[in-house]
């Protein structure tokens, strides 16, 4: 087994409010190896962009803490390397791509000038023009058209899906070995998604970088990735490939998640949700975060007094859950009358 | 701006919506709270705002009891005893009449305070009014308003009251609606964004469907909503209103002698032999115009931070 | 715009044909006047036009002032007009510096507190500042005089220059307490909008981004939040330039600074009539052009705006 490029380990992240400490991530692992697509999917609150922004030490240390974990990137530590070291690291080798592209572009700058900048903060000798041509091709690449015009505009100037490619461009500028998409399709309209998607897709196969792709969005997941993981109250519940995952998942809240995905091919006119809310993140939780909400788990104690573990179910597919083995041994699919609702 | 408030949550893009509390009893932390204890614990977080208040009521008890208590006469006028340093039955001196400058301290404070307080007042009044016309009617009047709030904001009011004050001769009635008059737009902003927001609220199309007329509407519930904000506006137009009050007062063209106001105990401070050997006519009234407005922009600022809900 | 400026001027006018006193004093040369026989007034009333309805008399004085007669000044029987050029590069002088100073401070602590928000940095320039915007700006003219003519005798207290001496450091050593003053009540006032401005920016996505591609944070700072940050800042300034007339005045007063607010002043006190409305239109215009300039300047530093 090769090196993974990407190696988390239990990474905690803690933010200090008015109210009380909030545990936003709580002893997540995982790695992500060369050239490989995961996909990290959470409902809003999950943590997955907060495990994603520690990574890069983008979290604000007051009022965010990162309380344990290691996250080794290509040898370094990350959590502790030094500022001068991350500041080589951001925008080189790992490149990160952020949600909404009308901010996260700044206005007043032309959009050329942005990615050159991308160029020229790590190749100090590279003069404005020759970044800024390189910043045309970067656009012609990720599918803008007229790019020589486009690269004088600003990002108001700009379609929605074309600010997103043009933030692609800017990500991948530096050839980095590692990618981080941050819920990128969210704030795009569904016809344009898939165009920033496939965008992405080629992105990545031009660069060969592996890529962490954040999103909420299970349908998106199941195009681009070929690994998963799922978060819930900062913490994974389950991990695998992607097709075993969607075809057998073995822990009752991506059972819940792909139930409620409305299908094509299911019949049903009822959408059938996962019923309760999230956990509040404020108190620690000593068991599985999802027991008040799970048809297994409800009435067992174990469940709400220990922290059941993310132990392997099957080579390669891992569940933080109790009871695995009560689920999708038999039935295939999601539409399974496995557990009843 | 907020002075040793703790630290805050995480903005939106970090982490998402806050989880609603498990139905269950929970920690007193999460018990629901009305927003004026909400904002009253934000307030006494804030220790300069909590220090302001108090040296502000000080005054207003020296001001305005005192004399109840002490005999101080501002106008007692005593040619043989002019221009005294501070000694024996004058605590501070007296002036170029021989008035005893304590007392003219303490009832300028009167007057000062009066004529900031009555001011702001009309500013608010005038204020709220022609927002709530601007936000409710919409359309070119809105538009009307507005520019003329642009423009009266960036006149200023010195230059005003110099202007009337050199036609119609100086008067504390004109000055307190000159300076009323020019502070308007703050408020009227404000109340305008309020009912402009409320409008489209569906609590306010309920009510229309009910048959609420338009100017009940405006007093039950677009004014409660904006009251917290006007707090505010009113306690800063205060502040900045006895400023210029002391300012008008200092040039000679506000309040006028023998009527003492903080403002014209310092025109005397024009002379260079005033200021170099007669400290105690003009450092008592500076300091006092100084403090008392930075009190009051203490309180202002800490009313603000603990009604906007947004961290500053 | 123009409408507002016209109407403004409408109501300067009517406020003058209420004041007391005889219009014609002000119309022609003093001396004219107090020597003129009640035949020789009459003729000048109506050659003045003042027994025509008020719209008229409005254009014509209108039209007057376009033409740069502003009447006669009763205290020095000289033409306004002339008085008024004399005073107003004094008072520019002052404005200007005072400005510049008061940008000079306010833009880096202003930043600097928002960077270090909540810390030391910050809870000092907002003290500072606070202390700055509630004390009158003549009592502090009045301390600078204290401290720095009369205990140290290091700067003189008045007027724009010593007439034995009319060397550059004379004048500057003049310029030095009028333009401190004025500048640091300037700065005070400034500071606060900077630091809110820069705050706002702050939690910005783009500062993520930028974060994001490597750039340190002082660069971030300079490169992209400043530019996006001076934008409400040199609106505000321009807005405020009105205002900065208004300390004008008082700074004029306080150290005999020969400009346009020490004259205003003394018109009062010696009811120039003819100056006062002078004055008036000046201010008027002065808030014209400021407010034009704010929305000018706001459509030309952001990209995003389209001038109509």
């Amino acid at each position: 087994m090769t090196q993974p490029l990407l190696d988390v380990r239990d990474l905690a992240v803690q933010f200090k409010t008015l109210d009380g400490l909030v545990h936003a991530v709580d002893g997540v692992s995982f790695t992500v190896a060369k050239g490989e697509i995961l996909g990290v999917v959470g409902e809003s609150g999950s943590g997955k962009s907060v495990s994603a922004m520690s990574m890069l030490g983008l979290i604000p240390q007051p009022p965010g803490r990162i309380a344990a974990g290691s996250v080794l990137f290509e040898g370094t530590d990350l959590l502790r390397a030094s500022k001068r070291r991350m500041r080589q690291i951001r925008g080189e080798q790992i490149g990160m791509i952020f949600q909404d592209p009308m901010t996260a572009l700044n206005p007043v700058m032309r959009v050329g000038k942005q990615i050159a900048e991308a160029i020229r903060t790590h190749h100090r000798r590279t003069s404005a023009d020759a970044a800024l041509e390189r910043a045309v091709e970067l656009l012609r690449l990720v599918g803008v058209p007229q790019p020589e015009a486009r690269v004088q505009q600003y990002p108001h100037q700009f379609s929605g899906g074309m600010r997103q490619r043009a933030m692609i461009a800017m990500a991948i500028a530096n050839d980095p070995s590692l990618l981080i998409a941050d819920e990128p399709t969210t704030a795009l309209d569904v016809t344009i998604q898939a165009q920033v998607l496939d965008m992405l897709r080629r992105a990545q196969a031009e660069t060969g970088a592996a890529t962490i792709f954040i999103t909420h969005d299970l349908g998106v997941v199941a195009e681009l990735a070929e690994r998963v993981i799922v978060m819930y109250a900062g913490r994974i519940m389950e991990s695998g490939a992607v097709r075993t995952i969607f075809a057998n998942p073995r822990h009752p809240y991506t059972v819940g998640l792909l139930k409620s995905l409305p299908s094509l091919k299911r019949d049903s006119q009822i959408l059938t949700p996962i019923p309760g809310n999230p956990p509040n993140l404020l108190q620690p939780i000593q068991g599985c975060p999802f027991q008040p909400r799970c048809e297994i788990g409800r009435d067992r104690e174990v469940c709400s007094t220990t922290r059941p573990p993310l132990a392997d179910v099957a080579p390669g597919h891992a569940s933080a859950c109790h009871f695995s083995d009560e689920l999708g041994s038999a039935a295939p699919a999601a539409a399974s009358t496995g557990v009843t609702s | 701006m907020s002075l040793g408030t703790d630290v805050v949550g995480p903005s939106g893009p970090l982490l998402g919506e806050p989880a609603a509390p498990p139905p269950d009893s929970v920690s007193p932390v999460l018990r629901r709270r009305s927003p004026f204890m909400l904002g009253l614990r934000r307030y006494l977080h804030n220790w300069l705002a909590v220090a302001g208040a108090i040296v502000l009521l000080a005054f207003l008890v020296t001001v305005f009891i005192l004399p109840l208590f002490m005999h101080l006469d501002p106008y007692a006028v005593d040619l043989t005893h002019s221009r005294q340093p501070p000694g024996p039955g004058h605590l501070l001196g007296t002036d170029g009449t021989g008035r005893d400058v304590f007392a003219r301290l303490v009832y300028g404070g009167r007057v000062s305070m009066g004529v900031g307080l009555a001011a702001a007042g009309v500013a608010i009044l005038l204020g709220s009014l022609l927002g709530a016309i601007a936000g409710a009617f919409g359309g070119w009047l809105d538009t009307v308003i507005m520019r003329a709030a642009d423009i009266f904001l960036s006149f200023p009011s010195t230059v005003v009251v110099i202007v009337l004050a050199g036609v119609f001769g100086p008067s504390v009635l004109m000055l307190i609606v000159a300076l009323g008059v020019f502070e308007w737009p703050k408020s009227g902003r404000v109340v305008r964004s309020v009912v402009v927001a409320m409008r489209e609220r569906e609590f306010v199309q309920a009510a229309r469907a009910v048959g609420a007329g338009r100017g009940w509407l405006i007093s039950r519930h677009l004014l409660p909503a904006a009251l917290s904000q006007i707090v505010v506006i009113f306690t800063l137009t205060v502040a900045n209103c006895i400023l210029q009050e002391a300012a008008l007062s200092f040039l000679g063209l506000g309040v006028q002698p023998p009527t003492p106001s903080w403002g014209n105990m310092l025109t005397d401070a024009q002379s260079i032999t005033v200021i170099n050997s007669m400290p105690w006519l003009w450092v008592p009234p500076g300091v006092a115009v100084a403090l008392m407005v930075l009190c009051v922009n203490f309180v202002g600022d800490g009313l603000r931070d603990a009604v906007d809900p947004r961290q500053r | 715009m123009l409408i507002a400026f016209l109407l403004i001027t409408v109501i300067i006018f009517w406020l003058v044909h209420l004041a007391p006193g005889d219009p014609v004093s002000r119309l022609i040369p003093i001396d004219e006047y107090n020597s003129g026989t009640p035949a020789f007034l009459k003729m000048k009333r109506h050659e003045l036009g003042l027994d025509q309805p008020l719209i008229v008399q409005y254009f014509r004085w209108f039209g007057d002032a376009l033409h740069g007669n502003l009447g006669y000044s009763v205290a020095s029987g000289r033409p306004v007009s002339s008085m008024l050029a004399e005073r107003i590069s004094p008072t520019l002088e002052l404005m200007g510096l005072s400005l510049l100073l008061g940008v000079l401070i306010a833009l880096p602590l202003g930043m600097l507190a928002a960077v270090r928000k909540n810390g030391i940095t910050d809870y000092l320039a907002t003290v500072v500042s606070l202390v700055t915007i509630s004390t009158p700006t003549f009592f502090f003219g009045i301390i600078a005089i204290y401290v720095f003519s009369l205990k140290l005798h290091l700067l003189p207290s008045s007027g724009m220059s010593n007439p034995t001496d009319g060397s550059t450091s004379d004048l500057l050593r003049h310029l030095v307490m009028p333009v401190m003053v004025l500048g640091l009540a300037t700065a005070g006032q400034l500071t606060r909008y900077v630091r809110s401005s820069v705050l706002s920016e702050l939690s910005s996505e783009y500062v993520r981004t930028a974060l994001a591609k490597g750039i340190p944070m002082w660069k971030v700072m300079l490169k992209h939040v400043l530019r996006n940050a001076l934008i409400p800042i040199i609106t505000i300034i321009a807005i405020f330039l009105p205002g900065l007339l208004g300390g004008a005045v008082v700074v004029e007063q306080i150290f005999a600074w020969p400009g346009m607010g020490q004259l205003a002043v003394t018109a009062v006190t010696r009811q120039d009539n003819a100056v006062i409305i002078a004055f008036a239109l000046m201010v008027a215009i002065l808030v014209m052009l400021s407010n034009l300039l704010a929305d000018l300047l706001y459509a030309v530093v952001d990209p995003r705006v389209v001038l109509k």
